[in-house]
Formats: structure tokens, sequence, C-alpha cells
């Protein structure tokens, strides 16, 4: 015990808390210092990963143009004028048949869409379309 | 005396160290001021130009081109688009030494299908820092060269214009120049809009002059062009091009026309002509189509109705000079109706000289037959017409202007005169622009104007009636569509030659339809055809099928009462 109180004498407590003061100074400091390192290094890596996404972006655009401009040829009149050759289309000798719808088209179209599975009957066709005009109005 | 000979000898010996002390001090002093010297010089003086070259060795700099915008037809079917590319560039300095170029070159050779001996040559004979080898590379050769790097190479962006329809429409949409800018056509015309803003780019190289990895750097990104969309209909254009070559073919003329366009809006639908573009840049003396012209100012001054009459003996005499009637036929009591129906020059010459010809001169003015339209194509040619103020002028020209000789014009100015007569009275602005849509959203289109009034809506509407039975003189008319109401003219004009006109005719036929409400005017024009059939015969048929196949596009239902008539 008594060691310890000589020991205590030689170093007093002021001089023990200037010390861990200074240290951890020392520390903060170093930290301080990594922080503009940490900051360039993580630049760096996004700056890495933006100008690679940054590359990704153009060859996508570019894969797009490329991808735009084929699927323009395939539509092209040449192509398809061609193509109907080879499954034996010819040209129309008739006029085209125009119909005057006086109502709703789209309405039209979706009720039409369950039409597969229905029974028409032939006898009064008109009853048909008669119905389907009923269940748009609702 | 041996003490002061001491002291001499020292005296001299010390004067010696101090020049061996000196002299060199003051040599490498000299030297190292010359040093210094250089060195300001290199570094202070010609610092501007030292570092130029320093950056043009260790660091390209270049043109990131933009790609230039689309350009769609009437419906959004794309006409002219634009891809990426790349411009292959070596750098001499990486290919200085032979046998890394002959693997360097192999290598390029491999992949785009150049001759490696002449690459290493033009390479080598170059000097540039930089050689471009090859331009607009296909974007996948491009990626592939990257992945195998070969040495010196350098790929920089560029882009390239695809036509996905080949070469339909091509002499009105033009082209560029390897520099992107728009030389003829669409592509000049709308350069401003379609050209984008470019770029700039700087990529760093290594000490051999290869391009370091990840050392490209954007300084101003590029900006596309704006899109546009034009007046133009691809199927109807499709239709007019192949009708062309047809009519040009089967009549073995040497050049021709064909022009479909909206009479309302001034709308073009469809332009195709042999030469390219002499639609808008050729002049021509249109002949017997422009007794139209003739009859409508005559109706809209009230000097004439479609029932006056007038007795035709074939020949008539204009200050002692004789105009006769095609093939010299002549047909006795004839209306005006009838003079447009059997294209009478002498009925014509009557009509004009009912009209007098100040007034038959203001009108041709109200036409616009002297001034350009001002369609937004390139080199439209403006039309001669010549007045009793010029110096040649004499009263038989008044007399063959009436059927359309003595007077040059494009057709495009024919067919907007003749849009105008059928339209209720107007002149429309021929136009193929319809619309622009930048990047950034901003929209333009073009502005809808109600055209000049020349004629009035009454005058409109006799002339259609006219031409109506034009095309309804026999029902095998040449020129009357199977489906479709329609009124027309045709046209058969000498050319003129040296002191007169030579055998060489242009022929033409020029209709509306349907008759209710036209909705396109069409002209078809045929150069020089070795097999002298007239207007009707040889460009009636085409304008038949020409209306058959065009108006179902525009979603016009055929004409009730033509239904089922063959």
């Amino acid at each position: 015990m008594a060691t310890r109180q000589q020991a205590l004498a030689r170093f007093p407590q002021s001089t023990l808390t200037l010390r861990w003061g200074l240290i951890v100074s020392i520390a903060l400091l170093a930290l301080s210092a990594l922080i503009p390192v940490l900051q360039a290094s993580l630049i760096t890596t996004q700056g890495h990963d933006l100008q690679l996404l940054k590359q990704n972006r153009t060859r996508l655009t570019s894969e797009i143009r490329l991808l735009e401009s084929e699927l323009a040829g395939l539509n092209s009149l040449e192509r398809i004028e061609r193509r109907a050759r080879e499954i034996g289309l010819i040209d129309p000798d008739t006029p085209p048949i125009f119909i005057q719808i006086s109502n709703n088209l789209t309405s039209v179209t979706k009720t039409t869409e369950g039409l597969p599975g229905k029974e028409i009957s032939d006898s009064n066709p008109t009853l048909w379309w008669r119905s389907i005009f009923k269940e748009d109005q609702h | 005396m041996g003490e002061v000979a001491t002291k001499e000898y020292m005296a001299q010996r010390s004067a010696r160290k101090t020049r061996r002390v000196w002299l060199p001090i003051l040599l490498f002093g000299a030297c190292f001021a010359v040093l210094l010297g250089r060195l300001v010089h290199i570094q202070v003086v010609n610092h501007d130009n030292y570092s130029v070259q320093a950056e043009n060795t260790l660091i390209g700099n270049d043109i990131l081109e933009a790609p230039r915008g689309k350009i769609f037809d009437r419906n959004g079917q794309p006409l002219v688009l634009s891809i990426d590319t790349w411009d292959l560039y070596i750098s001499t300095r990486a290919w200085s030494v032979n046998e890394t170029a002959k693997q360097a070159a192999k290598a390029i050779a491999n992949e785009t299908g150049l001759d490696d001996k002449k690459l290493q040559l033009l390479v080598h004979e170059s000097s540039l820092v930089d050689q471009v080898v090859a331009r607009d590379l296909s974007y996948e050769t491009g990626l592939k060269l990257m992945e195998l790097a070969p040495l010196g190479a350098v790929l920089l962006p560029n882009t390239a214009r695809s036509y996905p329809n080949g070469k339909l429409a091509l002499e009105i949409l033009g082209f560029i120049g390897t520099d992107n800018l728009g030389l003829a056509g669409v592509e000049a015309v709308y350069d401003s809009l379609l050209a984008g803003e470019p770029g700039n780019f700087v990529y760093e190289r290594d000490s051999r002059g290869a391009p370091i990895p990840f050392g490209i750097h954007i300084i101003d990104e590029p900006a596309a062009g704006s899109s546009i969309k034009l007046t133009i209909d691809r199927r109807i254009q499709s239709i007019a091009e192949k009708e062309l070559a047809r009519a040009l073919k089967e009549n073995e003329g040497t050049g021709g026309t064909i022009l479909i366009m909206d009479p309302f809006n001034g709308e073009i639908f469809a332009l195709a002509s042999e030469p390219e573009l002499s639609a808008i840049t050729q002049l021509y003396e249109p002949g017997s189509v422009l007794k139209v012209i003739t009859a409508a100012i005559g109706l809209d001054l009230e000097v004439i109705t479609p029932e006056t009459t007038y007795f035709d003996t074939g020949i008539t005499y204009v200050h002692g000079e004789p105009i006769q009637n095609w093939e010299s036929r002549s047909y006795g009591l004839t209306t005006m109706t009838e003079v447009l129906q059997h294209s009478i020059n002498t009925g014509s010459v009557f009509m004009v000289e009912q009209i007098g010809a100040e007034n038959f001169h203001n009108y041709l003015e109200r036409f616009s037959f002297n001034t350009a339209t001002g369609i937004d194509l390139p080199k439209e040619a403006e039309g001669i017409v010549p007045t009793p103020d010029d110096k040649n002028w004499s009263p038989v020209d008044l007399a063959t202007q009436s059927f359309g000789q003595s007077i040059s014009i494009t057709p495009l100015q024919l067919i907007r005169a003749f849009a105008a007569t059928i339209n209720g009275g107007y002149l429309v602005q021929p136009h193929i622009l319809m619309s622009s849509l930048s990047e950034s959203g901003e929209q333009y289109e073009f502005e809808k104007k109600q055209g000049v009034k020349v004629i009035s809506p009454e005058t409109s509407a006799s002339i259609r009636e006219m031409l109506n039975k034009v095309v309804n003189t026999y029902t095998w008319h040449p020129a009357r569509p199977r489906h479709y109401s329609s009124g027309g003219k045709s046209g058969t004009a000498n050319i003129p030659a040296m002191g007169g006109y030579s055998d060489d005719q242009i022929i033409s036929f020029m209709s509306f339809a349907p008759l209710e409400n036209p909705r396109v005017v069409i002209l078809v024009k045929i150069d020089r055809n070795k097999n002298k059939l007239t207007g009707t015969e040889a460009a009636g048929p085409v304008i038949a099928r020409l209306i058959d196949k065009t108006l179902p596009l525009l979603n016009v239902p055929p004409t009730a009462r033509y239904v089922g008539v063959k």
C-alpha cells in the first residue's frame, strides 16, 4: 500500500490527466487528418463507379438506338411487301370496306373481348348488337 | 634579393590561385546562366506553347458528336434514325515500332476488314499525332475492338444516319456530310433543329501513346438534336415513287414528277421526281392544265360562265398568227365547260380575250406564278411570266399563255394554284414540316394559316364541277378513278427550242378527289415521252390509280355512287 502511495506521489494526478488529454488530442488530430484521405478515397471510388455507370448508360443508349433502327427496318414497307409476297398475299382488286360506327368504339371492343365463348343466335342478330349497347349504357 | 624574389613568387602564386578559383566559377556560372536562361525561356516565356505540345502528346481532345434528331413521317413511322458508330484513330507514336504496329494492324484488319498493310502505310506517312483510319465503324465492331485493345488504337464515338425504308423519299430527306452537317433536302433545311449541340471530351495516353483505361473524361455532354415529323406519308410516298418509275418505263419518259398535296393546308403527302427535286427546281411550260387557271380567272371576273358559248372553227388568229386546236379539230358551238373537256386552245384564247391582258396578269400574280412558293426544301425556282411590260412581248404571248405556253413555272407552283381553284379560292403554303420535338420536350407545330384568297368560293365550286365533267366526258376516261369521284385536266405541251418549239413534249394530268370534299390534289408529269401519248392517255391512268390507292390510306371512304362500278 505504501509502495502504491509512493508511486502516486511520484506521478501527480494533474500530470496523468494532461497526458491522457494529449493522447486523445493526438488521436483526434490523426483521425481528422484521415478524414480528407477517406473522403478522397470515397470520392475516387464513387467517381469510378459513376464513370462505369455513365459508360453503361452510354452503351445502353447506343443499343437502344440500334434496336430502334433494327425495328424500323423490320417495319419497313419494302420488307412487309416482300414478306407478304412470300406468304402468297396479293394486292386487293377491290376497294377497302369502310364501316361507320356511330357508337363509342372503345366500349364495343371491350364488350366483344368476351365473344368467343358466347353463343350467338343466328335468327335475330340485331338483338345481339342491341345487347352490347345496352350493357354499355349501364 | 632572395627575399624579394620569394615575395614576388608568392604574389604570383596567390594571383594564379585566385584565377584558378574564379575562372571556373565564371565558366560554370556562365553555363548555369545559359541553362537558367533556357529554362526561363521554356518555362516562362514559351510556357503556353510547350504546355499545349505536352497536352497534345499526353492528352487527346476531341468533339463528341451529338446524335442528330430523328425524322418521322406524318404517322410517326421513322424515316431517318441516328445510330452510334465509332471513328478509329491510331496514335502514330505508338506505331513507331514496326513489329508492334504490324500486330496491331492485323488485329484491326481482322475486325474491320481494312487492309493491314495500307493501314500501316497510312499511319507511317502521317504527320499527325493521331491519324483517323476509319469512320463510322459499326457499334458492334467498335466494342470488339475495345475488347481487343490493339496498341495505339483510339475509338471515338460518332453517329451515323440509318434509313430503315431504304431509298424511300431520299430526295426529300437529303443527306449529311462527314462533319454531320445537313447538305441537302430536309437535313439541310432543318439542320439547326436536327443537329443538336456537340459535346467535348478528353482522353489520357500513356508514354507509348496508348489510351489509359478509364482515362476518358467528358467535359461537355452533347445535346441530341430535335426530332421532326414530316407531312409525308411513307405509304403514299412509296406508291408515288413506284407509279412514277412505272410511268416513265411504260411511256419511255426521260423524267417526271408526281406531287400529292392536301389542297386545304398545303401539306405534301408525297413528292417523287426524276431528276431529284425537279418538282421544285425545274421550270417548264405546263400546257393545257393552265386552262383551268384561265377559266377560273374568267369565272371570277364574271366575264364568262361555264355555259358561255363561242363558235369554234378549229383555228383562230391573234395578231395575224394562227392558233390551232390539238390535231386541228373543230367543235362548233362550244361551252366553256366543253373547252376544258376537249382542251380546246381557241376556247382558252376566247376566254383570255374576255379577261384582258391586264386582268389576266394581275391574276397570274395573285396565283404567285412569278414567285417561289416558299416550300421548306432547298433550291426552289421562281416562275417566269412574261408580261406586256417586257421587251419582246407580243399579244400572241397572251393567247398562248392562256393554254400554258410562253409561261414557265415549277410543278409545285402549278399544283398550288390548282389547289386554290378547287379549295374555295385560297392559295395555301406548301410545306414538308409538320412538327418538331426537342429532347427537352419543347414542341413546335407548323403554324397553319388560311391561305391568301385569290378567287371566290363560288368560282371554285364552278371549277370543281367543270373539272368533274372533264373526267366524266367518257365513262372510260383514263383519269377517272374506279372508286372515287374526282375532277381534273390534262396537259400536253411542246418543249421550247431555239426559235420555236421542238417535237418533244411534256405531258401531265392534274386532278383532285373526292369531288364533294377534296382531300388530295395530284399532279403527274412525264417528260419527253417517246411513245408520244397525250397527257390524258399517259398520265391519266396514273392519276386514276393514285387516287384509288391514296384515298383509302387517308381514311376517305369510296364515293357511294362509285361503289361496285367497274
